[in-house]
């Protein structure tokens, strides 16, 4: 398995890394297919918690004048199931991405957990904590990132079955006795809580609240990554990425 | 009591039968003077005519009596007699004597000819009667302003022809003469017969006891007195927008509710559900207490009749949805999460609150620490600065 990963990766890394990777400024994080499924997912996930809160939350002043904004529930549960459409298209291309396409299955290689994730969790607390000079050195994804991606996929796979389950209540309760679509609905409701405050709190600390990152990283619309953020925050794939550019520069000079 | 009735009866026919032939004789000494139209008195400043229409008067019901079968106490008097007293007609007829306007004081109470009119009483059947469906709405209304004014637009009140009859007269709803509750539900079921077999067969008709400060709901206590509006007009009540705060004055009662037996968080299990939030939102399509419970017949969710019962949910359920099936009743309605009912619902709630509870914990764990060698990293370059 370890063989086969790795082989992938070099294949997917010669290609990315040219022979000036060491005297390279920035390098291509993201390629477009990612940066698009990533606008593709926040654009329809916040138009979801901005349609959908209001309902879980009925009290609150904001969810009165939202709805007298779009026009009623109903105006808003029609946005609310054209962007869970957009959400589903997302995932359903996400999954032929990492399954057909070299690029796909690249990052999500990268992005399964490995022992190493756990461990670095380890080494940065010890640094938190002051215990040792230096944190936890990253590979491509570091267990943040991985976290972020997995976090999203759990979510994904809970809002659009629960989503599916309630928005085709009629055709479902054919079979299902209506218990089960309210375990769907508190499920629904409680999972777009979840989600909303791990994407508020976390994810947004991490690429925009974060001092090294404020106001915004711009690597979600250019894709690119400095060196020096490079160096910082992925140095074993920088490392990797320098010896392989080493490694096919002396090849070409061979040939 | 049986006794005087009796007698009261034997009396009558007996006045009827020897005023035939008395008619002439003594009410020709009567008219001799009271015939003439100018006839009339001064008390305090104030005229009374008492001038007797003679025609009207002999092709009413009492036309075939005498004068002093009423004004008994003029019986045998001179011409030149003292004042009269009022006519006697309890002789003959009946009036409970608790009806409101017998316990009134005494100068306040209206006698029987301020209603009826004395020398010409119709028939309630008639339509010119004062008293009549029709005509009691202007008698009454010259005592009772406030409630005339209220009542006027009412539904009740609108004319059903052109002729300005009422659609219900006063006395449809308030029994003068009987003991019955103005407005008691029977009274409304002679018109509102359907509503009203529905609501004697409900659990609002039939409690498990009453309470004096939220005693189960008749007519009245949802629709109102004088201001029942057509079900077209906006002020009808309660109707789809008022219904579940209405409902929820006694049903949210958590003390009443106890009383008789019920579920107390009825109107907060309603408030979280969709249909609950769509509603207070402005949607007045989606359900309300009475789509479900009907309008006249809740009864309790036990019972077979109720529409609310597991055998008639999915056909009350499918008044708005299509497909409903059995399966529609399967699970709780009013779904409110709760530790005293620990379902799969209550086990699905927990179990998140604990994720989120966790994840999150961890999540700003994870920032605040890394916050906090950011801040201790920053100032270590800082010093190194300085010292440099």
């Amino acid at each position: 398995m370890d063989e086969s990963i790795s082989e992938q990766l070099d294949t997917i890394a010669e290609a990315e890394s040219a022979a000036v990777a060491e005297a390279k400024e920035e390098f291509l994080r993201f390629s477009l297919a990612f940066r698009l499924q990533h606008i593709g997912m926040f654009v329809s996930v916040l138009t979801l918690i901005v349609t959908g809160m209001p309902l879980k939350y009925p009290d609150a002043a904001a969810s009165q004048g939202f709805f007298n904004l779009v026009g009623g529930v109903q105006a808003s549960g029609i946005i609310h199931r054209v962007a869970a459409v957009l959400l589903m298209a997302m995932g359903a291309f996400h999954m032929y991405w990492i399954i057909f396409t070299k690029g796909g299955r690249f990052e999500f290689l990268h992005l399964i957990p490995k022992f190493k994730d756990f461990a670095d969790v380890g080494r940065n607390l010890l640094y938190f904590f002051g215990f040792s000079k230096s944190g936890a050195k990253f590979d491509r994804y570091s267990y943040m990132e991985k976290f972020d991606y997995w976090a999203v996929y759990w979510g994904m796979v809970v809002m659009i079955g629960s989503g599916l389950i309630l928005w085709f209540y009629s055709p479902i309760m054919q079979i299902w006795p209506k218990m089960y679509l309210d375990v769907a609905l508190e499920a629904h409701s409680d999972e777009a809580l979840l989600a909303t405050l791990a994407i508020l709190v976390w994810h947004f600390y991490n690429v925009h609240f974060n001092p090294r990152k404020f106001p915004m990283s711009m690597t979600w619309l250019t894709g690119k990554i400095s060196k020096e953020e490079m160096i910082h925050e992925h140095p074993v794939e920088y490392d990797r990425l320098i010896s392989q550019s080493r490694e096919s520069a002396e090849s070409e000079g061979e040939d | 009591m049986g006794n005087s009735i009796i007698a009261k009866v034997v009396l009558c026919a007996a006045i009827f039968a020897l005023a035939q032939p008395a008619f002439s004789t003594d009410n020709s000494r009567c008219l001799m003077c009271h015939s003439a139209a100018t006839l009339s008195k001064t008390v305090e400043g104030e005229e009374f005519p008492l001038y007797v229409h003679t025609t009207d008067l002999i092709s009413s019901p009492h036309g075939t009596l005498s004068c002093v079968d009423c004004h008994v106490d003029l019986k045998g008097q001179p011409l030149n007699h003292a004042p009269a007293e009022p006519a006697q007609c309890l002789y003959c007829h009946e009036v409970h004597p608790d009806v409101p306007h017998s316990k009134l004081k005494a100068g306040d109470s209206p006698g029987c000819a301020d209603c009826h009119g004395s020398h010409v009483i119709l028939p309630v059947a008639d339509p010119l009667s004062r008293v009549a469906s029709e005509g009691s709405v202007a008698t009454c209304a010259s005592c009772h302003e406030e409630a005339f004014k209220k009542y006027a637009s009412s539904v009740h009140g609108i004319a059903k022809d052109r002729k300005g009859t009422p659609n219900a007269g006063c006395a449809d709803c308030h029994p003068v003469h009987s003991r019955e509750a103005a407005g008691s539900p029977r009274l409304c079921g002679e018109c509102h017969g359907d509503a009203y077999d529905d609501w004697s067969g409900s659990a609002h008709a039939n409690p498990q006891g009453f309470m004096e400060k939220n005693s189960p709901p008749t007519c009245a206590h949802c629709h109102g007195g004088h201001t029942i509006f057509s079900m077209e007009d906006d002020r009808f009540l309660p109707n789809r927008a008022t219904s579940p705060d209405f409902c929820a004055e006694c049903h949210n009662d958590q003390e009443s509710m106890k009383f008789y037996g019920l579920k107390g968080n009825s109107l907060t299990s309603y408030r979280e559900s969709y249909h609950g939030v769509a509603h207070r939102f402005g949607n007045t399509e989606v359900a309300v207490c009475t789509d479900c419970h009907t309008s006249h017949r809740p009864l309790a969710q036990a019972d077979p009749l109720s529409s609310v019962h597991e055998n008639n949910l999915p056909e009350t359920c499918g008044q708005c949805h299509t497909g409903t099936n059995v399966n529609w009743a399967k699970g709780d309605m009013h779904v409110h999460i709760s530790a005293d009912k620990k379902d799969a619902v209550y086990y699905t709630s927990t179990g998140f609150k604990w994720l989120t509870l966790g994840t999150m914990t961890a999540l700003v764990g994870h920032i605040m620490l890394d916050l906090f060698a950011q801040t201790r990293a920053w100032r270590r370059r800082l010093r190194r600065r300085t010292d440099g």
